[in-house]
């Protein structure tokens, strides 16, 4: 049996029709991700050190932390936290406040367990040899541990960077107009999918792949020297990146 | 058995009073007990050199001394101020611990340098940051610290673009910089190539003729002869024979004698 193609026209002008609602759309998810990394990153951190804390009670507690909200499907996540939870607690949560949260909290528990690596792989030396000079541990950890766990942790960031702004077409579901609802409302208006979603797409694989040269700028910036250190960091990067 | 052996502390030297003394430590990791009852005194301007075969507690014995390793027992005294155990409150710790550290010098076995910080930054860091110098006093300092090691045409240099021997000598142009009052050794060549031994060596035995008081772990036998004053014999947890050089030639105990006749 051969294969039979339809006798489809294609449109592509619709795309040019819908240009505006298209890039209008792309600001929009390039708002949320970029909200909800800025915030992930941050809240990443206090969750990581907690569950490297010798106290089995503080680490217990990120653990479990960590572990459910990686188990949440992001979807289902949006849809309790926007429909349930302001039921529940008559919190009158916006749908950009509600994405924001689901996606802000999810990827802080990835990020956590990035940081968690990308700190566990600095040698226990320099922690030591920074106190031996008399710097106090939080010192130690800003100018010494810190600067070099970041530039492992930059490649993970980035794929998760790009994981944030596919997974922000979810949020179309709860009426936020990102770049996939506009898709969307396009085509229920022109009725041309394959057009609409095709840009899309190319929309999407054209802000991943921005992305990833600017990671590389800023890792490269990060780490102007290679070492033993940066050879053991990039071991740990493979495999994180490889998990990511 | 381990009582026999506590009781040689072992102070020769004459000179000024104990600069730092750590009394009766022990410690212990799970049920190994590494550390099993140690006292010893460093007098001002001394050089200790402490031995002794692997796993016997040399390392955990010279951690104590700035409290990188906490004992579970005994008493540290620092300048007549006793650091262990700590008196004060629970928020003064961190600070006391700070105080102490930032007057002992100590140099690692595997260097340990900040690998994104160059030559320079390495030793300015501690500088800047608890010495409180002004950024350009930093500098000069540091200058001042890593011509003293040699290294003054590699400040610029990351660890990375240096051999192993460059990275120890900065380690201790880091050390040195603090203006310490006692230097810290941990086997500082034992992560060596052969042929840099001498340069890092040459640097310390340099530093022991300008009077720096220091506390060495090695298994440099021959630098132990030519620089220290008091030799230490560490083995399973307790100071086993402590004397002048003489004991390398003439040790007292059958342990010494057959753990120098396995290194020499």
């Amino acid at each position: 049996m051969s294969w039979n193609p339809t006798d489809y026209q294609f449109a592509w002008n619709v795309v040019w029709q819908y240009r505006f609602w298209l890039l209008e759309g792309t600001l929009l998810t390039l708002k949320i991700a970029a909200v909800s990394m800025t915030l992930a990153m941050i809240f990443a951190l206090p969750l990581a050190l907690l569950r490297m804390s010798r106290l089995r009670f503080l680490s217990g507690v990120a653990m479990i932390y960590i572990a459910v909200l990686r188990a949440i499907p992001l979807l289902v996540f949006i849809l309790w936290m926007y429909f349930g939870v302001t039921l529940v607690t008559g919190l009158q949560v916006d749908a950009f406040g509600a994405g924001v949260i689901c996606l802000t909290l999810q990827y802080s528990a990835w990020l956590a367990e990035i940081y968690r690596a990308g700190l566990q792989a600095i040698d226990k030396g320099q922690r030591e040899a920074a106190l031996s000079t008399g710097l106090s541990q939080s010192r130690a950890f800003a100018k010494v541990i810190w600067p070099q766990a970041w530039r492992i942790i930059i490649p993970p960031l980035a794929s998760n960077f790009i994981g944030i702004i596919k997974d922000s077409s979810l949020v179309g579901v709860i009426g936020l107009n990102e770049l996939m609802r506009q898709a969307q409302i396009a085509d229920s208006l022109s009725f041309r999918p394959f057009e609409l979603f095709t840009a899309a797409m190319v929309i999407y694989i054209i802000l991943a792949l921005i992305i990833s040269p600017l990671a590389s700028l800023v890792e490269r910036r990060a780490a102007r020297s290679l070492s033993v250190q940066t050879r053991r960091a990039t071991r740990t990067r493979r495999s994180l990146g490889a998990a990511a | 058995m381990d009582g026999s052996f506590t009781s040689v502390s072992a102070d020769t030297q004459a000179g000024a009073g104990p600069l730092l003394e750590l009394k009766e430590a022990h410690k212990s990791f799970g049920h190994v007990d590494v550390i099993k009852g140690v006292s010893l005194t460093v007098r001002k301007g001394e050089h200790v050199v402490i031995f002794g075969p692997s796993g016997g507690g040399k390392s955990t014995l010279l951690r104590m001394m700035n409290l990188l390793e906490t004992p579970d027992s005994g008493t540290l005294t620092f300048e007549g101020k006793q650091y262990f155990p700590r008196m004060d409150s629970v928020l003064n710790r961190h600070r006391v611990l700070q105080q102490l550290r930032s007057q002992i010098g100590m140099v690692f076995q595997r260097f340990n340098l900040y690998p994104h910080l160059d030559a320079l930054h390495n030793v300015t860091l501690s500088l800047t940051d608890v010495k409180r110098m002004s950024r350009k006093a930093a500098r000069l300092k540091a200058e001042a610290s890593l011509a003293e090691v040699g290294l003054k045409d590699r400040m610029d240099h990351y660890p990375s673009q240096l051999s192993g021997g460059q990275q120890q000598r900065v380690a201790i142009a880091r050390a040195l910089a603090m203006d310490p009052k006692v230097m810290l050794f941990d086997e500082p060549t034992s992560a060596l190539d052969p042929e840099l031994i001498g340069e890092v060596l040459g640097v310390m035995e340099r530093l022991a003729r300008e009077g720096m008081t220091m506390v060495v772990v090695t298994h440099e036998m021959g630098f132990a002869r030519r620089v220290g004053d008091r030799l230490v014999f560490v083995s399973e947890g307790v100071i086993a024979e402590s004397g002048g050089k003489e004991i390398l030639s003439t040790p007292g105990e059958d342990r010494t004698k057959a753990f120098l006749e396995a290194v020499l």
